[in-house]
């Protein structure tokens, strides 16, 4: 059954690739002191591609995750910057700690199984040929070329990180900022009986209920008129204008 | 003790006057209508700003609005202009002084 229905939508496929991405440059920048840029791309290829001129490192952690990496030599001159040909040197040694943690990482990421060295052999049919169920993703970084397999299992099981979103979302704040907003600044001066509004005529002093010490208010201007602040009434550059208070 | 009779009240439908019917106009006396109060505001003038230029407003800040000093303050009844005034103090009151009835 697994194998008639192997099919990944395309947006599962991406999150994959993008979590890969994202845990790659991750994982460089901790081992690795020179910085460098990894492309990481669907690799389509069959067991073919996967095998290479035979020098390559296959780990495997369940049957789920299969990392093909370069031989011990190639891992220690990326890593180590030297050419490291003897069994059981340190730059040996780092070049293969450095991919185990690789495909530690890959494999606790998606709560796969600890990986395990393993022959072709022993790869799960699903690994080695991607249209029963898997995502082929190959990565070049800093001189290495890294093949990934994702069985369906694990892709289903990625969400895909904030950083492969292409569009980065800016605040309603600063997307709004260039808005004008209308401000009115008004002084409240109580009720007045309509009687004394009768006959009303230029010159007329009407005297309100409204004590001098009283603070004018700026509100933002519409039918609800919101309150932005109580303020004192002054004079600015020959301007009525309103120094805020308390809001 | 006496017995009283209560019944319920029956109303008759009103008729509404058809749209355009002729109909005398009821006397519209403001004396009528003298105690009542409206509320009373002086527009002291507007500014418009930036939204980001708005929030970041504190206290202690100067707002200038778009009015000169001399110029006059717009009456509102119940926030509909209705006249025109400069503000004056009246002992230790506001008052106004009215320049235009609009």
């Amino acid at each position: 059954m697994a194998d008639r229905f192997g099919w990944i939508g395309e947006s599962r496929r991406r999150a994959a690739l993008a979590w890969i991405d994202a845990q790659v440059h991750q994982w460089w920048s901790d081992w690795s002191a020179l910085p460098a840029a990894a492309t990481c791309s669907f690799d389509e290829g069959g067991i073919e591609g996967l095998l290479g001129d035979g020098s390559q490192v296959l780990r495997q952690s369940g049957s789920d995750l299969l990392l093909v990496a370069p031989g011990p030599a190639a891992l220690a001159g990326a890593f180590v910057g030297v050419a490291a040909d003897a069994p059981g040197s340190l730059a040996r040694y780092i070049g293969d700690e450095a991919i185990e943690d690789l495909l530690h990482r890959l494999a606790l990421g998606m709560h796969g199984e600890v990986s395990v060295p393993v022959d072709i052999e022993q790869v799960s049919r699903t690994l080695l040929e991607p249209r029963l169920g898997s995502v082929a993703i190959s990565v070049a970084i800093g001189g290495l070329d890294l093949r990934i397999r994702l069985a369906r299992r694990l892709v289903n099981q990625v969400q895909a990180p904030v950083r492969a979103r292409t569009v980065s979302l800016t605040s309603r704040r600063a997307a709004s900022g260039d808005a004008r907003a209308r401000l009115r600044g008004e002084l409240d001066l109580g009720d007045i009986a309509l009687v004394e509004l009768r006959a009303l005529k230029p010159g007329d002093v009407i005297v309100t209920h409204c004590h001098l010490e009283t603070l004018p208010t700026l509100v933002i201007d519409g039918e609800r008129g919101a309150l932005v602040a109580r303020a004192q009434l002054g004079e600015h550059r020959g301007h009525r204008a309103l120094q805020l208070l308390v809001p | 003790m006496s017995s009283v009779l209560v019944e319920p009240l029956e109303l008759e439908a009103l008729a509404i006057p058809a749209p355009g019917e002729p109909a005398a106009s009821l006397a519209t006396d403001l004396s009528m209508v003298g105690h009542v109060r409206v509320s009373l505001t002086a527009i002291l003038g507007d500014v418009e700003l930036p939204l980001a230029e708005l929030m970041d407003l504190k206290a202690g800040a100067i707002v200038a609005l778009d009015r000169q000093l001399d110029e006059p303050v717009t009456l509102a009844l119940n926030g509909k202009p209705v006249a025109t005034a400069h503000l004056v103090a009246v002992g230790d009151h506001f008052g106004v002084q009215i320049e235009k009835v609009l």
